[in-house]
């Protein structure tokens, strides 16, 4: 594997790290669940969870996805690892198509690619003891032939996630919140995988636990040369772990840049709308500054036409394009992409 | 080398080891059931065919001892072996579930149930119940003051009041009527336990491969079992048995193969709701095959509804033979069935109340223990369904 | 004058496992007109604590100490029968919960279930109670209150159906609101549309405000106060100011050091060491103690009290529940705090 440099704790926003090779790219991805259609009635309009996704991933960053509820980015995360089939659009791993996959190549595949998920109690068979549950992976993918091998590959894997080997004969229910989560992480990290789909990893968590827990995902990325895709709402869980961000609003993303660009300098009106949204701990006793958004998010069943963001837009044209015309999401001079007309691309003026 | 940040600290060391009572007794009625109910299903599975096996078909052929003339000591040595397959299997069961794997099992789902099971005193009074009549029938032969087939005097002994001889009197051939009920005990709860058990079996597999694969296979499976739901039950056994020759084996295979449907729906429910479980989506992503994925974490985590319904079904089944062998449909003479005996006492009512009297009240009583219990299993289950 | 004075409130659980201490020795007041957030982490007792201001601690298997005192404008409301207990709650105390689906009928429309409990407490007639629940509606900035006012909680998003409970709550004027998690189920745009609604609410009406959570963020937003509670106890109070830009307790410094920030790029976190303790045995002496960085022999053994901070002109009201600020000592390096 590719030797990766010693990092200072505080990794900051490395520019000058080297281009990174890409592992996983998504052009176009589309997932629609049409509900079933009833007796005499019209087909139900489908519900569009993700509408035209695109962007890559590469090897050894985090890329982290964030929005808020029903965005589809959870969606995106699923289909990725085909684990809800995509409507449309394309997924390549490694060079590799994952959209047409046989059964035996996605087996092979979800060695590669693993998911970690948000609740920790519901993501654990509760009739299983966890060192079974671990065991089990190793079995079905016939990992470290032997009992004793195996045996002792579980009690690697938990010490791996912080756990000490007598956790794994217990139940789920005997452990808390923190430790199932551990578990989780275990039994991704049994295939060793080189991508970890984390779906909100910590939002089920406790803040001490919760810091806990991010501090052993970025300690195994290090260790074990991981790509992430972290999946959050919580925009600050989301800088704290990422490298690179993109944001999801209506089944699309409309901003993704590095980090530190998407959280100090937002060019989407709404990327800059929920960083001000965010209650902060430094604003205590200052309230004010805040672009409050107005109404609530639309159905993705039926968004609105042009840009899907345009009815709560603080500024858009409401005349004009933005009522009509959906933006791309079109490159800008300092390496980020932004879907949104007002910013408009590389080559136009900018506000 | 990586040093993980933030080892649990603190985390509860092994409590000690508590014993659990009702788990015990659960394990001997039920031997590897708690097995089976901790996920090692192979294992606990095994016990309890075993088990099954011993009590159920063994008490079958046991039948047939028994109606061979001069059993004597064949018949003490085939029950003493027996009872030393099921002392093995029991011992077994119980030290596993109580010593087991330490830490696990003092607080593990199981001894939890077992707990709030022991606290819902109607529902032990009724495990309990059945307990006693399941070894009131094993050991008929130890029991039994005479052989239920024995004739005495039909002059003088006929429809004898109960009295220290005959303890719940004789019927019209004179047979002892005590004898006779335990025996008959033999047969309707081996037919109980046996029919239930393949109903459950077929029921929980058609349910969880309806559930599992869903869309089209779903609808399809289940428009059938609808069709089989909306047959009258009563009507088909009546119909089929009238085909074949009635006998055990009929009786337990029809009884059996109607009352499927109903655990079918049952686990088809729960596997819907199951599957949507991030611990399902999980084993997709780990690449977990179907069959896996419905035999390890399906079936396991519909056990408990499965249970109830079955305990429920025993004593469902149980009437169910009554009736037919009151109908002359199920157990034929001279073999004693408590339908039969029934039947067999009602024109002598009047003159001789403890011929119908006494199978009635068994009846009854042991229905009602498997219903008791079979409450206080759902009570005890649910809140860790609620959960 | 204080609205609301809680001294020394145990609310005990009687479980299975044995007694369960969720609130242990709590105590804490609101000035009139102040907002004060209650933050902790799951299972310290927060929720209790509300539940048993507003008398909803269902007893059994729930339990207040007789020595426990709670007084709302001088009146003590433990063990004030249940009748009289009803008149204040509503009246002077209201509740706003996370979930606001669980708390509303689903089959009945929103604008009969609020002018049903404005009927209730302002005694008034149909056709007034119905104009003063548009006027609510309105007030809690639900566009097109006649329209919402027949429609149903289901057709309501999660914001508007906590409108919704925030305009039940305000329809007989409490002088004390109380709300559990108000905005934890909520997306962050919604969630600061409910805060800045909260805050103009508290303003206009001079209603104290007494906001339980887990985000301590939030708290900053909104309170004036801060009481942070660590397994059933108080471990530390102040102005919201203080506390969070110099918090003394091991707790509070362990739990701001574990939040991600905005604007502090990528970085590992300071978390505490541990999981929360189980409620049914809490740790012995300072009940922090086995994931203090700090812990030092007294700390196993002793529970230190809950001391004003001696010595600094940090306002008169912060208080602390550490050895370390009983017996001052040279301050130990900031492990916990964020940069």
């Amino acid at each position: 594997m590719r030797p990766v440099p010693e990092r200072p704790v505080d990794l900051g926003h490395d520019a000058e790290e080297p281009a990174r090779e890409e592992l996983l790219a998504v052009r176009d991805l589309r997932k629609h669940f049409s509900s079933r259609r009833r007796f005499l009635e019209r087909r139900p309009d489908p519900v569009r969870a993700v509408d035209g996704v695109s962007f890559t991933l590469r090897r050894g960053e985090t890329l982290g996805l964030v929005g808020e509820s029903g965005c589809g980015k959870s969606t995106t995360a699923r289909a990725i690892l085909r684990l809800v089939e995509p409507t449309g659009g394309q997924i390549r791993y490694d060079g590799e198509d994952v959209t047409d996959m046989s059964a035996s190549a996605l087996r092979r595949f979800r060695r590669r690619a693993q998911m970690v998920f948000q609740d920790p109690e519901g993501s654990l068979n509760p009739r299983m003891r966890v060192g079974d549950a671990l065991l089990e992976v190793l079995q079905v993918h016939r990992l470290h032939p032997g009992r004793s091998a195996r045996r002792r590959r579980v009690g690697e894997l938990l010490e791996l996630v912080g756990l000490l080997p007598e956790h794994g004969r217990r139940y789920p229910h005997q452990l808390s919140g923190g430790q199932r989560q551990r578990v989780g992480i275990a039994r991704a990290l049994s295939v060793e995988p080189e991508l970890l789909v984390l779906d909100e990893p910590v939002s089920a968590l406790d803040v001490s636990v919760q810091a806990q827990i991010l501090n052993l995902l970025h300690d195994l990325q290090q260790e074990l040369q991981l790509t992430y895709l972290l999946i959050s709402h919580d925009l600050a869980v989301v800088e704290q772990a990422s490298h690179r961000v993109a944001v999801m609003y209506l089944g699309r993303i409309v901003e993704v840049a590095e980090a530190y660009q998407v959280y100090q300098a937002a060019k989407h009106p709404y990327t800059r709308a929920l960083l001000s949204a965010i209650p902060r701990i430094e604003t205590a006793g200052a309230r004010g500054r805040k672009v409050l958004l107005v109404g609530d998010t639309p159905s993705p069943i039926r968004p609105p036409r042009g840009c899907p963001f345009h009815p709560r837009c603080t500024d858009s044209r409401k005349d004009g394009e933005c009522g009509w015309r959906v933006p791309a999401l079109e490159p800008q001079l300092d390496g980020g992409r932004v879907a949104c007309l007002k910013v408009g691309g590389d080559s136009r003026s900018r506000t | 080398m990586l040093r993980p940040l933030g080892r649990e600290v603190g985390a509860p060391t092994s409590a000690p080891r508590r014993p659990k009572r009702g788990g015990v007794l659960l394990a001997i009625l039920l031997p590897g059931f708690p097995q089976f109910l901790g996920g090692r299903i192979l294992v606990g599975g095994f016990a309890l065919l075993l088990w099954a096996s011993f009590v159920g078909i063994g008490s079958i052929r046991w039948e047939r001892v028994v109606a061979a003339p001069g059993g004597g000591w064949d018949e003490r040595a085939a029950l003493l072996t027996l009872l030393c397959g099921l002392m093995a299997i029991w011992t077994w069961s119980i030290r596993d579930a109580t010593l087991g794997s330490g830490v696990a099992r003092t607080d593990g789902s199981w001894a939890r149930f077992a707990r709030e099971f022991g606290r819902n005193r109607v529902a032990s009074i009724g495990l309990g119940a059945v307990g006693i009549s399941y070894l009131a029938a094993l050991l008929a032969p130890f029991l039994a003051p005479f052989d239920p087939a024995f004739q005495g005097d039909l002059v003088v002994g006929r429809l004898s009041a109960p009295s220290g001889a005959h303890l719940l009197g004789t019927d019209q051939f004179a047979r002892d009527v005590f004898s006779r009920l335990l025996y008959g005990a033999r047969v309707s709860l081996s037919i109980g336990f046996i029919a239930v058990a393949i109903s459950m079996t077929i029921g929980t597999l058609v349910g969880a491969v309806a559930g599992f694969l869903g869309g089209w296979w779903d609808a399809a499976i289940m428009r059938f079992v609808d069709m089989v739901i909306s047959f009258p039950r009563l009507v088909l056994l009546i119909t089929v048995i009238a085909l074949f020759e009635p006998s055990l084996f009929v009786l337990v295979v029809l009884l059996g193969l109607t009352q499927w449907p109903l655990p079918a729906r049952i686990v088809r429910g729960e596997v819907l709701s199951l599957r949507e479980r991030e611990f399902m989506v999980a084993g997709r992503a780990l690449g977990f095959r179907a069959p896996r994925l419905i035999f390890r974490h399906l079936i396991p985590n519909t056990l408990a509804p499965v249970t109830v319904a079955a305990t429920l079904g025993i004593g469902d089944t149980i009437i169910l033979e009554a009736g037919l062998s009151f109908l002359g449909l199920g157990i034929q003479p001279p073999t004693p069935s408590w339908g039969t005996m029934v039947a067999d006492g009602r024109n002598h009512l009047l003159g001789a109340w403890w011929v119908t009297t006494f199978p009635g009240l068994a009846i009854v009583l042991v229905v009602l223990s498997f219903n008791l219990a079979g409450d206080g299993l759902r009570d005890a289950l649910d809140p860790r369904l609620r959960r | 004058m204080t609205l609301l004075e809680v001294q020394d409130l145990r609310t005990w659980f009687a479980k299975e496992e044995g007694e369960v201490r969720a609130v242990d020795g709590v105590s804490f007041h609101v000035g009139e007109g102040e907002a004060v957030g209650l933050v902790g982490e799951s299972g310290c007792g927060k929720t209790v604590t509300a539940l048993s201001i507003a008398g909803l601690v269902p007893d059994p298997p729930g339990h207040i100490h007789g020595s426990s005192s709670i007084r709302l404008r001088g009146t003590e409301l433990v063990g004030l029968p249940e009748r009289r207990l009803r008149r204040f709650r509503g009246k002077e105390v209201a509740m706003v919960f996370q979930d606001p689906m669980s708390s509303l009928n689903p089959v009945r429309t929103v604008g009969s279930q609020i002018s049903e409990v404005v009927r209730l407490h302002g005694r008034l007639g149909a056709r007034e109670a119905k104009r003063r629940t548009v006027q609510l509606l309105r007030e809690v900035e639900i566009p097109d209150p006649d329209t919402r006012y027949r429609e149903y909680p289901h057709q309501l998003s999660g914001g508007m159906r906590q409108r919704v409970m925030i305009a039940m709550a305000l329809s007989c004027e409490p002088s004390l609101l109380v709300a559990d998690e108000p905005t934890t189920a909520l997306d962050v745009t919604i969630q600061a549309q409910l805060l800045e609604l909260l805050s103009g609410l508290r303003r206009e009406r001079k209603m104290g405000l007494l906001l339980i959570t887990h985000d301590l963020a939030v708290v900053a937003e909104l309170c004036d106060r801060v009481v942070v509670m660590y397994a059933g106890k108080v471990v530390e109070t102040g102005r919201v100011k203080d506390v969070f830009s110099q918090p003394a307790h091991p707790y509070t410094r362990g739990l701001l050091g574990s939040l991600p920030r905005i604007g502090s790029g990528r970085r590992r976190l300071a978390p505490i060491v541990g999981g929360v303790p189980d409620p049914a045995g809490w740790p012995s002496g300072c009940r922090f103690h086995p994931r203090c960085p700090h812990a030092w022999g007294r700390c196993s053994a002793e529970l230190p009290s809950l001391r004003r901070r001696g010595g600094r002109a940090h306002g008169e009201e912060w208080t602390v529940r550490c050895w370390l600020e009983e017996e001052p000592l040279e301050p130990t390096p900031d492990v916990g705090k964020g940069p």
